[in-house]
C-alpha cells in the first residue's frame, strides 16, 4: 500500500515512542506545516523527547514518576490513552516529560475519534454502493471484512473467519486457475484486479464479481497486508454480454450486406444485361417489321432495363463505399483538377467557370473524397440555370479541428421543403425528363463524408443558388 | 350494367407504367376519360385548374404512387385535403405502389382521403374490385 503523508508522520510517531522504551531519546519528529492534529501530536512527542533527555540526568531523584511514565508509554502504542499522568510540583524535569505524555495522549485520542467519524462514512457509502471492503492479513491468512463482504457470496452474515482458501472455494472451477494466477502476481506487484465468476452458497446461482486491492509491504519488501473492495457486476456483465451480441449480429449484418452486393454485382446484372441486349436484337433485326405500338413497347424495356442497371450499379457503389479502407495525404487541388478534367466536355458545353485556390492536404480516403468533389461539382453544374452562365466557387477554411469545404453554385437552387429528402437514397426532385438521374448522388456523398467522421449540409434559395457544405476533422479516427 | 366513371386521373413518374394502366383501363372500359400527372405537383395543377365552364375536373377516381420527384405521393395527399371542396368533389384516392413496406400502408390507413392500398401492377380485377367497392 503507498504510504501518504499521514501514514508517513504516524510511522514516525510510533518510531520515536519505540525509541524512547528503549531508552533512546535522541531523535526529534520533524514537525509538518499540516495542521491536521498528527502535527499536535508531534509537537507532544517532542516535548516528551526533550523532557526524557533532561530527565536521565536526574533519573534517580523521581525514580517512581519516571516509572509511571514507562508503563504509560506501551499502552499509548495499543491506542489505550484512559491514563493521564498525574503532574506533582516537585520536579520540573519529570513534570514536563508528563505533561508531554498527556499531550500526546490527548491529541491522539481526538485524532482516533476523528478517524473514527470518517471511517463511519465510509462504511456508510460502500454499504450503499453495494461494495465490500475487506483487509486480509496475507502471514496468518485471516481476513477483517465490511458487513456485507460475505453476502455477496450466498451467507447470510459473516462468516467467523474468512480466508482465501475460503474465497477460492466459490470461485468457480473454470476460473480458479486465472484468479490464482492474478493473486500470486499480486503479491509481488502490490496491485490486485480482476473480474471472476463465484457461485453463491444459498441459491448456488453464478454472479461475476469485480475485486481490486492494494498491497502493503514490509521492510523486506514481502506484501504482508492487502486492502481492497469487491462488488457484484453480474448487471453490468449482462449488459456488456448484449452489447457483444449486439456487435456480433451487426458483423452478421455487414457481411450479408457485402453477399448482397456481390449479388447484386453479378446475379441482377445477368438478366437485365439479357433484357438490354435483346431489345437491342429487336430494334436491329425486327424493327421495320413492328408498328408504332410495338416499337414504344420495345422502348419501354430497354429504357427500363438500362435504368434499372444504373440503379443496381449506383446501389453497389454505395454499399461497397468505404470498403477498403486506407488513409492517405490527399491534395485536395489536385483532386478537383483531376475531376474538372473528366468533366471537360460538360464545362466546355455549359461555359462554366470554376473558381478555387489553396485547398488544404488533409489525411482521408483518397478514391471516396475524390467521388465526393466529383458529385458535388458535377452536380452544380447539372441544376445550373439555362440561360445563366455557370459559375462555381469552391473555398475551404480551418474552422477548429476539422477543414470546412463549401461548394456555391449559381444554380436552379432547392426548394426549403426539400432540403430534407436531398440526401435520401434513391430520392429525386425533379421529373426524369427535365434531369437525369438515379437520385444516388447526395447520398453517396453523405455516406463518404460520415465514413470521415464529418458532417454535410445545404443553404439554398430558390432561383438563386445552392451552397453545399461539408465538414471533416483534420484528424481521422480510421 | 357496368358503371363507368367520367374521370381517372393516374399519377406516377414512370412512363411506363401510366402507359399500362391507361391501356388497363381502356380495357375495362370504365372510364371515359384518363389523365395523366408525372407527379402530385402536377396532379394538384391539373384539379385546381378551371375549364372555361367554370368547372374542375374534379376526377372519379385518382391512382396514386407514393415516390415519385417535386411531389410524392403523401405531400400530395396532404396538400390535397386543403383543396376547396370544389376542387375536390367526391373523388376516391387509391394509393397505388410497389413498396413493400407494411409501415406504408400503416401510414396510408391514417390519411381519411386514401380510400384503398393496392400494390401494383394494376389488373383489371383489381380496378373491377376497385370500382365494385367504391361507386
Amino acid at each position: 500500500m503507498p504510504l501518504n503523508n499521514k501514514d508517513v508522520r504516524i510511522t514516525l510517531i510510533v518510531n520515536q515512542l519505540t525509541n524512547y522504551l528503549k531508552t533512546d531519546y535522541s531523535g526529534q519528529v520533524p514537525v509538518s506545516k499540516k495542521k491536521d492534529g498528527i502535527d499536535k501530536i508531534i509537537i507532544g512527542v517532542n516535548k516528551l523527547g526533550k523532557a526524557l533527555v533532561l530527565k536521565t540526568v536526574s533519573e534517580q531523584q523521581n525514580k517512581k514518576c519516571f516509572n509511571e511514565i514507562i508503563e504509560v508509554l506501551p499502552k499509548i502504542m495499543v491506542a489505550d490513552f484512559s491514563q493521564k499522568l498525574t503532574l506533582t510540583e516537585k520536579n520540573n524535569e519529570t513534570n514536563a516529560i508528563a505533561v508531554g505524555l498527556n499531550t500526546v495522549e490527548e491529541e491522539m485520542e481526538n485524532l482516533i475519534r476523528r478517524l473514527k467519524g470518517s471511517e463511519e462514512k465510509i462504511r456508510v457509502v460502500l454499504e450503499a454502493a453495494q461494495i465490500a471492503a475487506w483487509d486480509w492479513d496475507i502471514i496468518h491468512d485471516t481476513t477483517w471484512r465490511s458487513k456485507i463482504h460475505d453476502q455477496l457470496f450466498g451467507h447470510d452474515q459473516n462468516l467467523p473467519v474468512w480466508s482465501h482458501k475460503i474465497f477460492m472455494e466459490h470461485v468457480i472451477p473454470e476460473d480458479r486457475k486465472q484468479v490464482q494466477k492474478l493473486y500470486d502476481e499480486a503479491l509481488i506487484t502490490g496491485n490486485l484486479n480482476f473480474e471472476c465468476r463465484i457461485k453463491k452458497k444459498d441459491d448456488h446461482t453464478i454472479h461475476w464479481i469485480f475485486t481490486q486491492g492494494l498491497g502493503y509491504k514490509n521492510e523486506k519488501g514481502k506484501t504482508i497486508r492487502m486492502f481492497g473492495i469487491t462488488l457484484d457486476i453480474t448487471k453490468l456483465k449482462g449488459s456488456e454480454s448484449e452489447t457483444k451480441l449486439q456487435s456480433q449480429k451487426l458483423t452478421l449484418i455487414n457481411q450479408e450486406l457485402k453477399q448482397l452486393v456481390h449479388v447484386a454485382s453479378h446475379d441482377l446484372q445477368e438478366p437485365l444485361r439479357t433484357l438490354v441486349t435483346f431489345s437491342e436484337l429487336i430494334k436491329e433485326e425486327y424493327w421495320h417489321k413492328l408498328d408504332n405500338q410495338g416499337r414504344q413497347y420495345i422502348d419501354f424495356i430497354s429504357n427500363s432495363a438500362i435504368r434499372m442497371q444504373g440503379l443496381v450499379k449506383d446501389l453497389m457503389d454505395y454499399l461497397i463505399i468505404g470498403n477498403e479502407k486506407t488513409l492517405s495525404l490527399v491534395d485536395c487541388n489536385k483532386i478537383v483538377h483531376e475531376v474538372l478534367d473528366d468533366m471537360q466536355v460538360l464545362i466546355k458545353e455549359s461555359k462554366a467557370t470554376f473558381i478555387f485556390d489553396h485547398l488544404p492536404h488533409l489525411k482521408a480516403y483518397a478514391k471516396e473524397l475524390r467521388l465526393l468533389f466529383q458529385n458535388l461539382i458535377s452536380n452544380a453544374l447539372k441544376f445550373r440555370k439555362k440561360d445563366v452562365t455557370p459559375i462555381v466557387k469552391i473555398t475551404a477554411k480551418k474552422e477548429g479541428d476539422a477543414w470546412l469545404f463549401s461548394i456555391e453554385d449559381n444554380g436552379i437552387g432547392i426548394e426549403e421543403k426539400d432540403i430534407n429528402k436531398l440526401f435520401i437514397i434513391f430520392k429525386r426532385l425533379h421529373n426524369r425528363s427535365e434531369y437525369e438521374g438515379t437520385g444516388i448522388g447526395l447520398a453517396h456523398c453523405k455516406k463518404i463524408v460520415e465514413l470521415h467522421n464529418g458532417s454535410i449540409w445545404v443553404s439554398s434559395t430558390i432561383g438563386v443558388g445552392s451552397t453545399f457544405y461539408f465538414r471533416i476533422p483534420k484528424q481521422i479516427n480510421a | 350494367m357496368k358503371k363507368k366513371l367520367n374521370c381517372v386521373l393516374l399519377v406516377d413518374d414512370d412512363d411506363g407504367t401510366n402507359f399500362i394502366n391507361r391501356k388497363i383501363i381502356e380495357k375495362a372500359g370504365i372510364a371515359e376519360y384518363i389523365h395523366t400527372s408525372l407527379n402530385g405537383k402536377e396532379a394538384i395543377d391539373y384539379l385546381s385548374k378551371v375549364s372555361k365552364e367554370g368547372i374542375y375536373p374534379q376526377p372519379d377516381l385518382i391512382l396514386l404512387d407514393i415516390n415519385m420527384p417535386v411531389m410524392d405521393g403523401w405531400e400530395f395527399v396532404e396538400v390535397y385535403g386543403n383543396l376547396k371542396i370544389g376542387q375536390k368533389g367526391k373523388i376516391i384516392i387509391v394509393m397505388l405502389t410497389t413498396s413493400l413496406n407494411p409501415d406504408d400502408k400503416k401510414k396510408a390507413d391514417h390519411y381519411k382521403e386514401i380510400s384503398d392500398f393496392e400494390f401494383k401492377p394494376l389488373t383489371i380485377k383489381k380496378l373491377e374490385e376497385i370500382i365494385e367497392k367504391h361507386f
